[in-house]
This record gives structure tokens, sequence and C-alpha cells, in this order.
């Protein structure tokens, strides 16, 4: 028996967190299986996954109990998105041997991408179950529960990620979000920020800094910290988004439509920038109601312009409603209202209670 | 070459330009002694004009000017030409000339700092306002300072108010009525009726009664004009002649929220106010108020509260506060004016209190003032009255009011509009008409962002946005109008429509349907249950109930009411009885349209009536019949409790065999829940 190879990839992008399992090469002439399995291993690596897919299958078809073999091509699988196959791979594995760790691990990767988040959990718990020190599946689980609204939770699983692994900063940006939403801002600035002091180049993060920080009041350090996203990821439209939000909020309405502009130009579909620049040309328009100015109209092509994007965006129509109503046009602005209503917009509703007939 | 030397050397020792002064003296002008006498002519015309008063400005300023064209660089005719200016039309020219004045000689007069001051704050200069004022405050003595000093503090407090309430401008568009109202000339203190479908305003313009011209300011004498909203627009205005306009000054005052009594305002002793009625198209002849209204001082402005119960009005007789103050008076049982009452002393103050105006929601009251926070002159404030306390008033804020006198405010019941007058730029000239749009509540505008809070996705989350709450308008009321006829001719009727309070058992009001046209108006404040009995003479009455919880939003209700005459056979549903829920016993609400029904049957002694109930199709037949027999006769039992003869009362229960309606929905079983009356012998 030749020397056991174990291949441990993680691909450390976060798109693609893929694993490549233990390879095991038994003596190459007596078995065919394995020898085939390593070259899908090779395929697999030059991200030739139909082919990966393909020589795994061989493999199996040699040999029908080939765990390793399932899993790769369970890997292959996940990477072309063919999650259901994937998932039946996972299964067999799991199957093969209850106690396979990564094969949970995938499963649970893999029903995340189905958005069965719940049946997500239980599979990391799992992985979790075998694999105790593992402090990805943490991470992960702790990303499940909060798109399930699991706060606490997940702050639970966040805590023992950074308990296992200390200097991992993109644990301290995600517990920091998940302080966000148990609204302790205070504790999601200080992650926030450890996480940029350990990863530098971490824009995501200055940027959720930036939001905590305005959510927080400090419009000023919000918008420092989104300056800093932007200018390590130029295409940042989120972040640009955001500070022309801040400036707006500070009524820096002139310094809002210019980053508002610039996110239109990085993406030119996004509904909130046009919505945003159409309320801040509002604003930069009322402040004499006396005067119509051309800020009247530019509001209302920009709204126009994200409705148009997104028929279904409420906030949109109500907002478009509110230049109605300075632009005298009141049946216009109630059709608007009703129409943000019927979206689930609550206070359009009190507005056409009140003020529509 | 001698000027040349004289501007340097200004320029080099002040460092700032001051023009010379020049006086009206020969060796100023040589070679232009007949000019100069001229100049000198108009100046002393203008004098004679300016110590006249005020009124007498603005001709004093035609003599002043032709002389400030010979000599502009005169410090005594800049600072009178200002002093002129500054009540004029034309206030920006103030600021001009009391700075002129100010270069050439800053000590031409004692007070030339102040009403520089005052020029700035008219125009909204008020960093520049706070500073001349300042200034003179510094340059007093000590004993005309003990004066002056509080007189400048307000003016510097009113500055600094300016610019707080300038910050947060109100909600609202202004809009001129249109050419159609307003004229050239001052059209001004507009009054609405309740559903501003008439306007009553003063003007002074050339075709007022008798054409003639008041010599004081060289303006027509005031006349009242009416105008009619059909359709959103406001008609030609019609003088209603001699009965409300005479040869002088007639001026409006207030109007009830029907619109079927007018107040006026005539000069006579010392300046009183009249009530005028309409009687089917025409007016009845002003008649002074009573005396507790009227006294031998000055009675400018009164409203009624749209009950017609109460009036308030200003007036400066002694024993107030200081200057005008707001008092009010109640109509006793007989219908006779009571006791003057001072609104006390947190609506009045040592200052001017003017121009009152009742709103029809029966608790809010808007006033001029001078004595309360403002930004200048008299501005209009508010107030709401909670259990017979008014609130601190509140200033209803910039750009209504303005640094200058703002007077005669009138908001419509739904309080959506409001009506003032004002001079602007896009007026048809002197004061005109303007009406007011209040937008809703002020609404946030709502931007979306979005976050990448997972570093485990790039999924972003869009953040959650807090939507901000909406305030609930205060104070609303329902209008409830239409017309009153006879049921057979369909010719409008004459008709008294009683207002009572169901749960206090007390009749609120009484108002009256318009002779000519069957019109009536009837203003409900939201959170009672209204009882209304229509009666006219010779018809059967009718009633109608009205229960608005306090959170009723304003409404407009259009109700027509066709009259039985009283014969036999004819039928009434009596909306405001009221029995327990399935029982018969009768409840305390339903006495006071009983006491109607009671009045009718003591005032037609021979009349026999039959009282029937009535039920929806919810139960058994045999069980519904039972029900509304019992509750039949338990009206009769009150009745005969009431000493009606026993002899002239049936009564009889048709559970749901009579059904006025469908019995399918909750509003027509509701109808069909009923109590009736049928005359059975005249």
């Amino acid at each position: 028996m030749k020397k056991i190879i174990l291949f441990w990839m993680l691909l450390s992008s976060i798109q693609s967190f893929a694993q490549v399992d233990t390879i095991v090469i038994h003596q190459l002439d007596m078995q065919k299986a394995e020898k085939i399995y390593n070259e899908g291993i090779v395929q697999f690596e030059a991200k030739q996954y139909k082919a990966a897919i393909d020589t795994f299958s061989k493999a199996i078809e040699l040999k029908p109990d080939f765990d390793k073999a399932y899993f790769n091509r369970a890997l292959s699988r996940f990477e072309v998105k063919e999650y259901s196959a994937a998932l039946s791979d996972y299964n067999k594995v799991i199957e093969l041997n209850e106690k396979a760790d990564k094969a949970w691990f995938g499963k649970a990767k893999t029903l995340y991408q189905q958005g069965k988040i719940e049946d997500c959990i239980l599979s990391y718990t799992k992985a979790i179950e075998y694999a105790p020190e593992n402090f990805l599946a943490y991470y992960y689980r702790g990303g499940a529960n909060f798109e399930a609204g699991k706060y606490d939770t997940a702050l639970a699983d966040f805590n023992k990620t950074i308990e296992l692994k200390n200097d991992y900063a993109l644990a301290y940006n995600d517990r920091g979000s998940t302080y966000k939403k148990l609204d302790k801002l205070q504790l999601a600035i200080e992650d926030y920020s450890m996480a940029v002091k350990m990863k530098p180049s971490f824009a995501i993060a200055y940027n959720n800094l930036g939001s905590a920080k305005k959510k927080n009041n400090d419009l000023k350090g919000a918008i420092e910290d989104y300056t800093v996203a932007i200018k390590l990821k130029p295409d940042y439209y989120i972040a640009l988004n955001n500070r022309g939000s801040a400036k707006f909020e500070m009524a820096d309405y002139a310094g809002a439509i210019e980053d508002f502009t610039e996110t239109i130009k990085l993406k030119p579909d996004y509904a909130f920038a046009y919505n945003n620049r159409g309320n801040a040309y509002l604003k930069n328009a009322n402040a004499d109601l006396s005067k119509a100015t051309p800020d009247f109209e530019k509001a209302l092509a920009d709204l126009d312009k994200a409705i148009q994007l997104n028929p279904s965006y409420g906030y949109a129509y109500y907002n478009r409603g509110i230049v109605h109503e300075f632009l005298r046009q009141q049946k216009a602005a109630c059709d608007d209202w009703k129409k943000a209503a019927e979206l689930g917009i609550n206070n359009a509703t009190e507005i056409i209670k009140q003020e529509c007939k | 070459m001698k000027n040349i030397i004289i501007l340097l050397t200004v320029l080099l020792c002040g460092g700032f330009l001051r023009a010379q002064n020049v006086e009206f003296e020969k060796k100023n002008f040589t070679g232009k002694t007949d000019s100069l006498k001229i100049a000198k002519k108009n100046i002393s015309q203008g004098d004679k004009l300016f110590e006249m008063g005020p009124y007498k400005y603005m001709q004093a300023l035609e003599s002043y000017s032709k002389a400030n064209s010979f000599n502009p660089n005169n410090a005594l005719l800049n600072y009178k030409m200002g002093r002129c200016y500054i009540i004029s039309i034309q206030k920006e020219k103030a600021i001009t000339h009391f700075e002129k004045a100010l270069q050439l000689n800053p000590s031409v007069e004692f007070d030339l700092l102040y009403y520089a001051g005052n020029a700035c704050q008219l125009n909204y200069q008020f960093e520049k306002a706070i500073d001349y004022f300042t200034q003179y405050q510094q340059q007093l003595g000590p004993k005309r300072l003990l004066d002056e000093k509080p007189r400048i503090e307000n003016r510097i407090a009113e500055c600094k108010r300016a610019k707080e309430l300038m910050k947060k401008p109100l909600r609202l568009f202004i809009d001129n009525i249109g050419s159609q109202v307003n004229s050239v000339y001052p059209d001004y203190s507009p009054i609405i009726n309740a559903d501003e479908s008439v306007m009553f305003f003063t003007s002074r313009r050339s075709n007022t009664t008798g054409g003639g011209i008041d010599k004081n300011d060289n303006g027509y004498y005031e006349d009242i004009y009416i105008t009619n909203n059909t359709n959103n627009q406001w008609t030609a205005p019609v003088n209603p002649g001699k009965t409300l306009n005479s040869k002088v000054h007639d001026a409006t005052v207030g109007i009830s929220p029907d619109g079927q009594k007018l107040l006026i305002y005539k000069g006579e002793n010392g300046g009183d106010i009249y009530e005028c009625k309409l009687e089917g198209n025409e007016w009845t002849k002003p008649k002074q108020m009573s005396k507790s209204i009227n006294t031998e001082y000055h009675e400018c402005s009164a409203s009624y509260s749209p009950d017609g119960k109460t009036l308030y009005f200003v007036s400066n007789k002694p024993g107030g506060f200081g200057k005008h103050d707001i008092y009010y008076v109640k109509k006793n049982a007989k219908g006779k004016w009571g006791q003057a009452i001072n609104l006390g002393g947190s609506i009045n103050t040592p200052f001017e209190e003017q121009s009152i105006f009742a709103h029809p929601d029966g608790k809010t009251i808007y006033f001029s003032s001078e004595g309360h926070n403002g930004m200048g002159g008299l501005d209009i404030y508010k107030s709401v009255s909670d259990n017979d306390k008014w609130s601190d008033p509140e200033n209803i804020g910039y750009p209504i009011n303005t640094p200058d006198n703002d007077v005669f405010f009138s908001v419509s019941a739904s309080g959506k509009h409001a009506y003032y007058s004002s001079i602007r730029a896009e007026g048809y000239g002197e004061k005109d008409i303007y009406m007011i749009t209040f937008l809703g509540n002020p609404k946030e505008i709502i931007n979306n962002t979005e976050d990448n809070l997972l570093a485990s996705t790039l999924q972003s989350q869009s953040e959650v946005v807090i939507e901000p709450s909406i305030q609930l308008k205060t104070n609303p009321v329902t209008i409830l109008k239409g017309s009153i006829f006879d049921i057979e001719t369909k010719l409008p009727l004459k008709a008294s429509i009683q207002l009572s309070d169901n749960v206090k058992n007390e009749v609120i009001a009484e108002f009256e349907s318009n002779s000519a046209s069957g019109k009536y108006l009837v203003s409900l404040p939201s959170g009672k249950n209204y009882g209304l009995a229509i009666k006219s003479e010779g018809y059967l009455f009718l009633s109608e109930n009205f229960d608005i919880p306090s959170n009723a939003l304003y409404q407009e209700v259009i109700k027509d009411f066709g009259m039985s005459k009283i014969k036999v056979g004819v039928k009434v549903v009596l909306k405001n009885i009221f029995f327990d829920f399935d029982k018969a016993s009768l409840r305390a609400e339903s006495y006071s349209e009983l006491s109607v029904l009671i009045n009718l049957l003591n005032d037609n002694p021979l009349m026999k009536i039959e009282i029937s109930g009535h039920t929806d199709n919810v139960g058994s037949a045999a069980y519904n019949q039972k029900l509304s027999e019992s509750r039949a006769k338990a009206v009769v039992d009150y009745l005969i409790s009431k000493n009606i003869v026993k002899s002239r009362l049936t009564f009889a229960g048709y559970g749901f065999s009579q059904a006025f309606t469908t019995n399918d929905t909750p509003e027509g079983r509701q109808m069909n829940r009923r109590t009736e009356f049928k005359i059975t012998e005249k």
C-alpha cells in the first residue's frame, strides 16, 4: 500500500468555499477505480468540473462503495450548481459513514444554497458533533442562524468561532452584524473595528462599520468609513449608496446627489440609488415651496426610473407620492400612496385614510 | 479738484466713505435759487402732511420725493422718507433712506437707528436689525434708555424669534383667489362659512356705496362684498347693497358657520358690532348687538362659536389686560347675550389682541396679538380649549406670520384651507385675498440602503427602514349640510334644526334653514352622539342620528330632508330612540327625542298616534314580534308618565314583517331595527 495522500483543500475564496477531501491511492495497478479517481481530482483542480463528475462517476461504477469518490463528485456537482445531485452524493457518503463530518459540512453548504436554512443548520450541527474543533462549521452555522433571524443563536456560534480562531476577521465582521441586529450598536462597532484592524483590506467590514456608525448617528464617522470601503473596492456601489444616504441625513443634498449619481454609474439598474437620488432632489427643491424648481422634475424622473426598474418597489411609490403632493398633483399623489399601501407600506395606508378621498 | 482731495482724505482717514450732509441752503446751491425754493416748499408741504399722522404719509412722500430728487444728500429728508416708506408697500426703500441718513448724519434724529433696525426687521434682515437696535440702545442717555429698553428688547426678541420660525416654514401653498374677486384696490378681511361656499370680504374699490373717498387716506370707503364658490371658482363679487353697506365704512367681521348670520363693524359709538340675518335672499337691516358686547369703546372684531351660543369679540374697554382684549359672551336660555367675560391672561396681554376667529370645530380660536413671542407686529396665534381652559397660544408660523401685522385669518372647517389678505408680488394691486392650502402632515422621505452584513455570503441585506409615525390631526368636525323641502311640492322650507347631545340629554344648538333655498349647514365636532330634530310649522318633525366617534376625521355629509304635512297616516321613524341590547328598557339617550314628540302631542291636542316597534330578521318571528311590541309599549309608557293621555296612544309590535330595507346587510338590519310613530287621528 502506497502512502496515503491527504488533500485538504480549503478554497479560501469566500464565494466558492470548496473542499477536496482525502484521496487514498491504493496500489495503482490493482486498483483501477482509485486511479480514475485521481484523474478526477486533477480535473477538479483544473476547474473542469463536468469532466471531473464523469470521471468520479466512472470510479463509482467500478467501486460502488467508494465514499471519497462520492464526496468529490458532490463537490464537483456543487461547483456546477447541481445541488440536488450533490446532496444525494453527500447522503451516500453519510450512509456509508455516519461520522463523515465533512460530508455533513458539505451537505449543509448545499442545503444553504437551496435556501433550506433549517435543514442546513441541522447538518452543520452534525458536522460539529463529529468535528467539534471545526471553527468553520460554527462560523457557517452562525451565518445560517443569522439568516433565519435567530440572532441569539448566531451570536453563540460566532462567539465559539472566535474562541476557536481568535484572528478570524470574517467572524468579527459577522458577529458585528449580529450585534447590530440585536441593537447593540456599540458592540457592533467594536467588532467591525476589530475586523478591519485584523484585515485592513476588508472593504465589507468598513462599509458595515460605516452603517453601524450611521445608525448610531455618527454621520461624520460613517462617511469616513464608507470612503475607505470605496477606496479599497472602487466598484463598491453599496458603500457609495450608503455614503450618499449619510450625506443626505446630514442635509448635504448636493453631496448625496453626487454619490447617488456615481452609484448609478457603477450599477445602472440599482433602483435604490434612483429612489434615494429622487429624494435628495426633492429635499433640494422643497426648501421654498413657493418656487417650483427644476429639482422637482428631476426627483420625479428618478422615482419613475426606480419604479420602472422594480415595479413592486413600495417605498419608491410612497416617495413619488410626496413629490406629487409638492407639485400639487393630489390625485397622482394619492394614486401612488394607494399603490405603496398595496405593496405593504403602512404609512401610506394612514395617509390615504386622512388625506385621500 | 477740491472734491477729489476731500474724497482722498476721507478714504485715507476713515477707511470708509461718509457722504456729506447737504442742507437746503443757498450756499450749497449757487445759481439754482429757483429750484431750491421749490424744493424747500415741497419739504414744508410734506412736513405738514407728515405731522398729520401716518395716514397722510403717502401724500407727504410725494412732496418729499420731489425735494429729494433735487438734493438726495440731506439726512433729515432721508429720515422722513424712510418713516413714510416703512409703512408703505415698498418697505425695502425705507432701509435705503435710513441708511443714507445714517451715512450723512447719524445723529439727525435720536431714533434714526431704531427705525433703521425696524426697517431691516420688516425686510427680513434680522441680523442687521439686531445690530441697529443694539447700537440704538447703546447711544441712549440713561433716562431715555429706561423708557425705551422694553421696546428695544421686544424688537430684538422678535428678530430672534423670526429667525427661529423661518427655519421651520409651514407646509402650505398660497394662492391668489383670482382677478374675478381681487381688484387693484385693497381687498381684505375675508371671512368664509364652514364649507367654504360663501365668502364675505371688505373692499375699497371704486364702486362702493356712494363712491365717497375717505379724506384721511384718499381711499374709497369700505364696503362689504359677497362671492360664492361654485365648482371651485369664486363668482364675481356682489355688493349686497344698502342694507349692509352705507356711504361710509362698512366692514366684515364674522359669519356663522352656515353663512346665515353676518357680523359687521360700523364706526359709530366708538366702533360697534352689528348683526344681520339672511331671510330668504335678503339680508336684514344690521342690528346693533347687545350692550353686553358694544360699549362706548372700540369693539371691532367678533366671531360666533359653531353652536351660535357663544360670541367672541374684541374690545378696548377698560378693565382688561391692556389695549384691545378678547372677550366672550354666552347666550342665556332666553336667547339674550349674558355678561362679557375676558378670555383671561393666557390669551390677553398688555399689548394688542385683535381679529378673533372661532373655528367650526368648537374648540380652536385664532387671533392676532403683538403680545406673545411673535416675529414682529401682530402675529396670528392659535389656542385650543380643553374643559374651558385655553392652551398657551401657539404662533401659527412663517410664512403666514411675517415681521409686519398679520390679521384677519379664517380657517375652513376641514382645516385644509385658510383665507387671509396680503400684499404679494403676484397680486392685482394693494391688498388681495389669498387662499392658503395646508399640505397634509409632514411626510418623512424614505431612503433605502443595504449592507453586506455577512462575510460568508455576499448576499446584500436591505437595511430595515423604520417608518416614521404619522400624527393625527386634531379636532376634526363633520359638516352636515343639505336642503329641507316639502315632500310633496318639493319647495324649499324654512325649518329649525334642533341639535341635541343624546348622552347629556341637552339641546346643543338650534339652526334654521334658509327660506329661499331650504339650505342648511350644521357643524358637528367629533366625539358626540348627536340627535337632530327638524321641525317646521305645520309639518311633522323628522329625526336623524349622528354618532360621531372622537377619532372620526373631517367629513362633509350631504343629507336632504323632505318634510310631510301633519295628516293622518303619516309615519316618522324616531332615529334617536335607543334600547338596551335585546331588551325593552328605554335608554336615557332617547329622552331628547321623546321630548320633541311630547311637544308635538301637546301642540296638537287632538292628535292620536300609534307607536310601533320593528326588528331585523335575526331570531324567530315570534320572539321579534314580542320584543318589538314590548319596546313600543315602553315608549308609550314613557309618554304616559309625561302626562300624555293614555287614550291618545296605541302601540304595536311588527317584528320583521314590515322591513324597511334588506336584512342581508348590517346597515340594512340597522335601518330595520326602528321605532316609528304614525298619526292615526288628527
